[in-house]
């Protein structure tokens, strides 16, 4: 049977996939998007948290007995809006960079952005 | 099916990543939300199933979608001369205009065309904002250094206007790039020449008394005298001076699309679709 | 993926096994018998908001200020979106600038559909209490109506619509409104002044936040649409 463990096992294992493409993909759109995989990934553990087996949503109803913990899904409700926020805001940026280097690739931009601004830019 | 909603959940997310094309990569990032709005909901989580179906899947695909949708615009940015690149009743024509447009439907991109005046043109490139300069362009010998070129596609033929009324004077103003040797040995008097970078230069310096003959492309007759207003007649037989090439410029950095150019550039004179938007366009005044 | 330097995998390798050992085993062995907060509230929340949902409960009314202050992030998002898209604007005459699909059945559709999209964001919004939703998914289905209707009648029409300055204000006063509100229900003589009208206040949170989200997701759609970058 399915318990939180298992879920929060998966989140677990979507995290590690969404950073490891986090690091590892040069291009800035991939690294969004892997950024992405990572949020979605760490609602996945709260949710999985609060899951108790066999369970029902938490809206109190006639003849409802085992509820989830409602109190992290509050949590994360949050965090979803707010990982749009971010996500629309690093997209701006994105678009920004490409239109001044012309590439999305990551080592690219950053070789044109030192050679530009000497050696301040920090690998 | 929880447990297989679940299972599905990692190879998504490795399939988001090892898309090679970032649209594809945006509809699988969908597609993973989706699951995990499906798993949020079987795990008891409602609200957050809903939420996330809302936020995670319809408008962030629908930002992503907008913001990579418009793959590719050629920006090109030129200097408005009849003939090779004008407006005429609110659209964009010439042969410039043409040649243009074959390139960028060819690589798949949408043209965008900015009009401007000569002397901004390499300065739009220089940031990156633009890729091509147009509009029947001829370089300077530093732009030579500072762009690719593409090939020259047509010739210009230089002639002198004789701007003010009965001046034989000998101070002439020409445009950065007109090769003056060619002039000089074509110009019975010795002449003292005054370079500007743009139409609008050379025109104050003719409103002002600095100088009484233009030495100009043919290409560019209409603009200058449409200023002045001078009432020297076109289509009068002007002294031909020399020739210069027309090119292309592109940014120096764009070695792909300056190939890429190039090969197209090549097969239009190949096929005669140059020759024939040449005579498309100047059938009318013969040259 | 290609081209990715060797010391680099192995890092990440090595890094993200150690980081999910360490994870799944904190989770097999924590052994929490102390109180059931969760518990708590699915007692009490009925009783005290009249709200069924208690996840509701929760966010508008034990924790309004995070919800508050989630609201300012979201804001702030939308204010960086509106700040940071203003590239050149280049208008040239020459481009054919409709979309390249003109289909009927998208326009046809995304007008039909307007209508229901926004009703069912409204109906989300408003039923929080009872069901699923909330101000944030109303807000955003409400926004992505707007999307819908531009793809039916056209970018430069929906967009024309955008006032801008009016919408920011009407966005501001949302805000304050809200804060106020909130501070004001959740203080003593509030909750005092408030007896009895629990639930209506949280409807009222609600329809705050819905209207707002509803806005700052037009916005940001607006300004994206506007400004297609080139990638």
């Amino acid at each position: 049977m399915v318990t939180g463990s298992f879920a929060a096992s998966i989140a677990v294992l979507v995290f590690a996939i969404g950073t490891g493409g986090l690091i590892l993909k040069n291009n800035l759109i991939m690294k969004l998007l892997s950024l992405n995989i990572v949020n979605t990934s760490s609602i996945l553990f709260f949710i999985a948290v609060s899951y108790r087996q066999g369970v029902q949503a938490p809206i109190i109803g006639p003849g409802k007995e085992l509820y989830a913990d409602p109190l992290p899904q509050a949590l994360v409700l949050t965090a979803i809006v707010i990982n749009f926020g971010v996500l629309a805001l690093s997209l701006i940026f994105a678009i920004s960079i490409v239109r001044r280097y012309h590439t999305l690739d990551v080592k690219k931009i950053q070789r044109e952005a030192r050679r530009e601004f000497g050696s301040g830019v920090e690998d | 099916m929880l447990i297989f909603l679940l299972l599905l959940m990692p190879l998504t997310a490795l399939a988001v990543l090892f898309q090679n094309k970032l649209l594809n990569g945006v509809i699988v990032l969908g597609v993973f939300s989706l699951l995990s709005s499906a798993v949020y909901f079987l795990l008891g989580a409602p609200d957050v199933a809903v939420t996330e179906g809302a936020i995670g899947v319809a408008l962030v695909t629908f930002i992503y979608v907008i913001a990579l949708s418009d793959q590719g615009r050629l920006k090109v940015i030129g200097e408005e001369v009849p003939r090779f690149l004008f407006r005429e009743g609110g659209k964009l024509k010439g042969v410039d205009y043409e040649i243009l447009q074959g390139f960028a439907r060819e690589q798949g991109l949408e043209l965008e065309v900015e009009l401007a005046s000569r002397e901004q043109l390499p300065y739009r490139i220089a940031e990156g904002e633009k890729d091509f300069i147009a509009g029947a362009f001829y370089p300077t010998p530093a732009q030579e250094e500072q762009f690719s070129l593409s090939l020259g596609y047509q010739q210009g033929h230089l002639v002198e206007l004789p701007l003010r009324e009965g001046s034989d004077g000998e101070r002439i103003g020409i445009f950065e790039g007109v090769p003056v040797e060619e002039i000089e040995d074509n110009l019975e008097d010795e002449a003292n020449f005054s370079q500007y970078r743009g139409v609008a230069e050379m025109i104050s310096a003719y409103q002002r008394g600095d100088i009484d003959r233009i030495v100009i492309d043919h290409a560019r007759l209409g603009n200058v005298m449409d200023e002045i207003g001078s009432e020297v007649e076109r289509g009068e037989d002007f002294p031909h001076l020399g020739t210069i090439e027309y090119v292309f410029a592109i940014d120096k950095e764009r070695e792909e699309l300056h190939s890429d150019f190039q090969k197209y550039l090549k097969q239009l004179l190949e096929e005669g679709e140059l020759e024939r938007l040449i005579r498309k366009y100047f059938s009318q005044t013969g040259i | 993926m290609k081209r990715m330097t060797d010391y680099k995998v192995y890092l990440v390798i090595f890094l993200l096994a150690a980081f999910s050992g360490l994870m799944v085993f904190a989770l097999f062995s924590t052994q929490r018998e102390e109180e059931d907060l969760g518990q708590f509230y699915l007692d009490q929340a009925f009783a005290k908001t009249g709200a069924n949902n208690v996840v509701s409960a929760i966010y508008l009314h034990y924790r309004a200020y995070d919800t508050l202050l989630e609201v300012l992030v979201f804001s702030a998002a939308v204010l960086g979106v509106s700040l940071f898209a203003r590239w050149e604007k280049d208008d040239s005459g020459g481009v054919d600038r409709r979309s390249s699909v003109e289909s009927s059945v998208i326009e046809g559709s995304g007008a039909l559909l307007f209508s229901p999209v926004v009703l069912l964001g409204v109906y989300i919004t408003f039923s929080a209490h009872l069901g699923p939703g909330g101000g944030f998914a109303g807000g955003v289905i409400g926004g992505t109506a707007v999307l819908l209707v531009s793809l039916a009648i056209g970018a430069r029409e929906v967009g024309s619509r955008f006032n801008e300055e009016r919408l920011k204000r009407f966005e501001y006063l949302i805000i304050f409104l809200l804060l106020s509100f909130v501070f004001f229900s959740l203080s003593d003589w509030g909750i005092a002044l408030l007896e009895g009208m629990e639930l209506s206040s949280l409807i009222a949170i609600n329809a705050a936040i819905g209207l707002k989200v509803f806005i700052g997701t037009w916005a940001v759609l607006h300004f994206f649409i506007e400004h297609r970058g080139e990638v």
